[in-house]
């Protein structure tokens, strides 16, 4: 059917000439297709941008893994999952984005593991009020005790480990946690309360234990 | 702005995640209620100390190491097999020789391997029955010229006598199930003598003999034309 068209086309010199010059521009146009960035270029200005955020990606891996190699295979795993999509990567805030993946990839695996702690509501109402026995200042004088406070941090579920670690070690807006934790921004707030009682409730645990 | 309201948007004002309107509510039932400044000033200081004592573990030098040879080793799979630009070709180099010796883990270009099957089913098609044929053919052509031969030691060259072809085709075609194509070639120095019928590859066929000079020529078709690729057996 083409080769009978250009037949046709042939026939007159102007017809020729136009075919000739779709010709011309069905030729241009490949190597327009060709990318604009070497692998080279697209990897100089994937780690521009995305390592300088290696230690936030690392820090959140660690706490919700609970495991140094762990946290380490995760975020290399994240950097790849991330370079891969990163054409696709337009945005300004680097850090969620990568906070994002590195997330989800943390998950993945406490998934695979059967690790993922999610049920948080079930034992809410057990330790529901055990810290007022303990004064606030006890609390306090025992909250700058960084091992007590990491043991009491490690003990509780994914989901609070990452949004006190997001809200406190990173300093994330409420609007960014929503965006990595994939909640609605109305949760954010509720959820950080129920993590910063729940931390208290664990510190108050080992208080009465060292006791 | 009452206490239930107060301690429910407590965290959010501590983080400074509220509207002016609802952080002036807060600092007014603050002012105005002892408890829940209390609670307030336990809650802030209780913050400052997650923050202050929780430790930040800040990546070891390396996985920002393994992190970056994993991406250069991954750009080299990428483009292995794809056009690789000229100025990206040093950066991968080593790595391109790394993933071509382990040629059985993850870089197969699957593209490349369909090819190669493709490749090799064409090979197998075209030379596996040509291996086979020449043991056929050549029997057949045994056949032909212990065919020609024995006419020749019977004196039995032809059925039907006549220089001329269309007294030859007619008679051909009246013992036969086809019509051989009897063609004059005296003006190429191959005049008919006649034609025969014979028996070969287990169907009858027609045999015309052509004189060249003193020789005879014999030329023996089938229906489907395929002892044409044998049309010149000549004997004394």
């Amino acid at each position: 059917m083409a080769l009978l068209l250009n037949a046709e086309h042939a026939f007159g010199l102007e017809d020729f000439e136009s075919t000739a010059k779709i010709v011309k521009f069905a030729i241009v146009p490949k190597k327009h297709e060709e990318p604009d960035q070497s692998p080279k270029e697209e990897l100089m200005s994937f780690e521009a941008a995305m390592l300088p955020h290696l230690d936030a990606a690392h820090n959140l891996a660690r706490w919700l893994l609970r495991n140094e190699q762990d946290a380490q295979d995760v975020v290399q795993e994240a950097y790849l999952r991330a370079f891969k999509s990163f054409g696709g990567f337009h945005g300004s805030n680097g850090r969620a984005w990568l906070l994002t993946i590195v997330r989800n990839t943390s998950y993945t695996l406490l998934k695979k593991n059967h690790a993922v702690d999610l049920t948080t509501t079930f034992d809410e109402e057990i330790h529901g009020s055990g810290h007022e026995s303990v004064s606030p200042a006890t609390i306090l004088e025992h909250a700058e005790d960084a091992e007590l406070v990491k043991q009491a941090m490690d003990e509780l579920p994914a989901e609070f480990r990452e949004i006190l670690a997001l809200r406190h070690q990173e300093g994330l807006s409420y609007k960014e946690i929503a965006d990595i934790a994939q909640i609605p921004l109305g949760t954010v707030m509720s959820r950080l309360a129920r993590a910063r009682d729940k931390l208290k409730e664990c510190l108050v645990a080992r208080i009465g234990k060292e006791k | 702005m009452n206490c239930e309201e107060t301690t429910k948007l407590m965290d959010g004002y501590l983080d400074g995640e509220l509207d002016a309107i609802t952080n002036q509510a807060i600092e007014q039932h603050l002012r105005e209620c002892h408890n829940c400044d209390q609670a307030y000033k336990t809650q802030r200081s209780l913050i400052r100390a997650i923050g202050n004592a929780t430790p930040y573990y800040k990546a070891p030098s390396e996985l920002r190491e393994r992190i970056q040879s994993s991406l250069r080793k991954e750009i080299a799979e990428q483009s292995n097999g794809s056009g690789i630009p000229v100025d990206a070709r040093p950066l991968i180099a080593k790595e391109h020789a790394e993933s071509r010796s382990i040629l059985f883990g993850t870089s197969w270009n699957w593209l490349a391997l369909a090819a190669a099957i493709v490749f090799a089913a064409v090979i197998v098609w075209n030379v596996v029955p040509r291996l086979q044929r020449p043991a056929a053919d050549q029997f057949l052509a045994t056949q032909l010229i212990a065919s020609h031969v024995r006419s020749l030691m019977a004196n039995h060259l032809t059925d039907v006598a006549s220089s001329d072809q269309h007294t030859v085709k007619p008679w051909l075609d009246e013992k036969l199930d086809f019509a051989p194509p009897v063609i004059d070639l005296s003006t190429e120095g191959f005049p008919l003598v006649g034609g025969r019928l014979d028996y070969l590859d287990k169907r009858p066929v027609a045999a015309l003999v052509y004189q060249r000079r003193k020789h005879s020529v014999g030329h023996s078709m089938g229906n489907d034309h395929r002892i044409d690729l044998f049309p010149h057996c000549t004997c004394a």
